[in-house]
């Protein structure tokens, strides 16, 4: 079983700042599995060096104000703009384009839809073995 | 608005996470670890208090088995993706495993955020097909008389697979027996373990 590791977010987060991550009692709080997802990727490829904080907090700030919402307390609002300025981090950093993040989530967004029945079974409930 | 809408935005995150996977710029395990590290605020432990009070309350248990959507009402754990549970009991004679063939439905407010593995195409259609052999790969084989039933989830239902209690527990606490019951075990691809020296 995998054993959590203390999770260093010093130099990641500023508690109160302008993009602080939302918080409640001090604990993270996440709303949907996306956004724990989406929290996860960002940290894990922030600590593995394929992109340092600021410049992933630099397109936040952008996002955050072009969208006039600094509702931070809402994690379902913070996030989607988290997604979205990481989007752009990764196309200004040429590991992925625009366009194949969009073809790729229209994929996703057929799949979450269970429009993809390329299956060779029956979605029933309790099979037998 | 020219940032994601909230209808697209799970696809977005999953589109990202794949494609960041595929050029090498990223492990699914090394951010189930990140998620692993502050999961416990809001994940497994839920589920593990409602499969802790089932041990210890028959009547409780009885509830759950019958009206599960109700029986983890009651516990406070209520929202999105429990609203309509299912509970599945763990015998001797039988052992159940869930799975979501057509894309990862889960209940995350009991089980936290779903690893990545439950999203794997060959988990979700080889556990269907050879569900001993999948779960073996896991570390959990079952005597050939066992029989699996493995559990398909979807929009409409999910699942809560109550692990059996092992040997040696009799004598623990409901705050006791908590740690012991892992997310997997009630996902159904882990046993409980009483601990050492119990």
């Amino acid at each position: 079983m995998m054993t959590a590791p203390t999770l260093d977010l010093t130099g990641l987060d500023e508690l109160g700042g302008a993009v602080a991550l939302p918080r409640s009692n001090g604990e993270l709080i996440f709303d949907a599995p996306w956004q724990g997802r989406l929290f996860g990727l960002v940290v894990h490829m922030c600590q593995s060096g394929r992109f340092v904080w600021d410049d992933f907090k630099k397109h936040l700030i952008d996002v955050i104000d072009a969208s006039g919402v600094d509702d931070v307390c809402d994690p379902s609002v913070y996030y989607r703009q988290f997604g979205e300025a990481f989007t752009r981090l990764v196309a200004e950093k040429g590991y992925v384009s625009a366009d194949l993040i969009e073809e790729r989530s229209r994929v996703e967004a057929d799949r979450l839809s269970h429009n993809d029945h390329d299956h060779d079974h029956d979605h029933d409930h309790g099979h037998r073995h | 608005m020219d940032w994601i809408s909230m209808a697209d935005v799970e696809a977005r995150v999953n589109a990202l996470e794949s494609l960041m996977v595929e050029k090498g710029l990223a492990e699914h395990e090394a951010v189930d670890a990140v998620v692993a590290s502050f999961e416990n605020d809001m994940g497994p432990v839920n589920g593990a208090k409602v499969v802790a009070r089932a041990w210890t309350d028959p009547q409780y248990r009885e509830w759950l088995l019958s009206d599960a959507t109700a029986a983890i009402a009651d516990m406070g754990f209520t929202g999105l993706q429990t609203e309509h549970m299912v509970a599945v009991e763990n015998t001797a004679q039988r052992h159940n495993v869930v799975v979501c063939t057509l894309c990862s439905c889960y209940p995350w407010t009991l089980l936290g955020i779903p690893p990545a593995w439950f999203k794997y195409p060959q988990y979700r259609a080889r556990v269907v097909k050879e569900p001993r052999s999948v779960l073996s790969e896991f570390g959990v084989t079952l005597d050939d008389d066992v029989k699996i039933d493995v559990w398909d989830s979807s929009a409409e239902i999910r699942y809560l697979v109550i692990p059996q209690r092992p040997a040696g527990t009799e004598g623990l606490s409901v705050d006791e027996l908590i740690p012991l019951i892992s997310r997997d075990s009630m996902v159904g691809t882990a046993l409980v373990t009483a601990p050492a020296g119990a």
